[in-house]
């Protein structure tokens, strides 16, 4: 490992290509859309089936083949329920019984509240994860340039940057 | 539109799922009944517990305390008739019939409510005569297995006003139907719990 040789060294994203199951087949950092079209399962270890065939290209060549995404929102329901869950735990370790009850109370009625919303996911439309797909791509195919990265490497060994 | 890709051995392979959600309400319920195997995993234990403590009266009362049979019969017919009850209210969502469902559903929730209604006067008539949870073994984990049953009959009601508020503001949504679906499984398991109370807390008390 080494900061500074960090451009040659970067991982891409089946580092050590022997990777056999999906992970390892979407890009490294993982998109929040996980994979641009999912990926049609023929065997338990699909990456590794898939390299076997000589079918790595994961996401669709064509224009066309991309499609609509549909992803949840987020929402504050759920850590809401996790806070309301500890206080429930703590209340009835220490037997505060009325804070039990509250918290229980709440959890309930933020479940139920949760079950009353109706807008709870949004579609990412088929050109905008192609145009998303194909930066990952460029940013995968060239050596570290630009960016955060690239600017504090700037400051840290100028003559370094551009070279890889 | 299917993409397709050619191997190294020229073979045509598919290469993506086509339509990713065919069929949201059975892959819901699919997920739904994963976790009902894991509420059963929990009545496992409570059960296991009851075995291991069901003698350890500590000097207090002995199962013939708590024990009801008459109570413990109409609170069966109750919940069985309750879940049959239900199910036949889904019968009718398939038969296009929601109003019908909904007539139901009240029936089955009525019913839930006489099942509870039982066990709360049970569980408030032993308190008064200081048998709690408190006392022993026994009547810890014998509050604590039937409790969390009559908790979850508790949960199953509230669903099932939920659900009744759903269907008349909603209507019959892939997500209404998803949910009548997964409570309908909820529910049946509900009653198979009870067969296992009955059996291994009261018949294997009395006899």
């Amino acid at each position: 490992m080494s900061f500074r040789d960090r451009r040659q060294l970067r991982a891409g994203n089946d580092p050590w290509e022997g990777g056999r199951s999906l992970e390892w087949a979407t890009h490294s950092p993982v998109p929040f859309y996980n994979f641009a079209k999912t990926p049609l399962v023929h065997a338990r270890d699909e990456w590794d089936w898939r390299k076997e065939h000589g079918l790595t290209q994961l996401a669709p060549e064509r224009s066309e083949d991309y499609e609509d995404i549909v992803m949840p929102k987020n929402t504050a329901v759920s850590p809401l329920i996790g806070v309301l869950t500890f206080v429930l735990g703590f209340a009835m370790v220490w037997r505060i019984y009325w804070a039990a009850i509250a918290a229980g109370l709440g959890i309930v009625a933020a479940l139920i509240f949760r079950a009353f919303q109706e807008d709870t996911h949004y579609t990412i439309p088929a050109r905008e994860v192609e145009r998303m797909e194909n930066e990952i791509k460029a940013r995968e195919a060239e050596p570290e340039t630009s960016g955060v990265g690239a600017y504090a490497w700037s400051i840290i060994a100028p003559t370094e940057v551009g070279t890889s | 539109m299917s993409v397709n890709a050619s191997d190294i051995d020229g073979n045509s392979v598919d290469l993506f799922v086509e339509e990713p959600d065919h069929d949201a309400i059975s892959i819901k319920a699919f997920g739904f009944w994963l976790y009902m195997l894991s509420d059963a995993l929990l009545f496992a234990a409570l059960f296991a517990s009851y075995q291991v403590l069901a003698n350890h009266y500590a000097g207090g009362p002995h199962f013939a305390a708590v024990n009801q049979p008459f109570h413990q019969l109409a609170e069966s017919v109750l919940i069985f008739s309750s879940g049959l009850a239900f199910l036949h209210g889904m019968r009718r969502l398939g038969e296009r019939a929601p109003d019908a469902t909904l007539v139901w559903m009240g029936v089955a929730l009525f019913l839930g409510l006489a099942f509870i209604g039982i066990e709360i006067h049970d569980f408030y008539a032993l308190a008064v005569q200081g048998i709690t949870p408190l006392r022993s073994g026994f009547l810890s984990i014998y509050f604590t297995l039937v409790g969390t049953h009559g908790l979850h009959i508790f949960v199953g009601l509230c669903w099932m006003v939920v659900m009744a508020i759903q269907m008349r503001t909603k209507g019959c949504t892939t997500e209404v139907v998803s949910r009548l679906v997964n409570l309908k499984l909820f529910w049946m398991f509900q009653s198979i719990v009870w067969v296992c109370v009955f059996i291994f807390v009261y018949m294997w008390g009395a006899a």
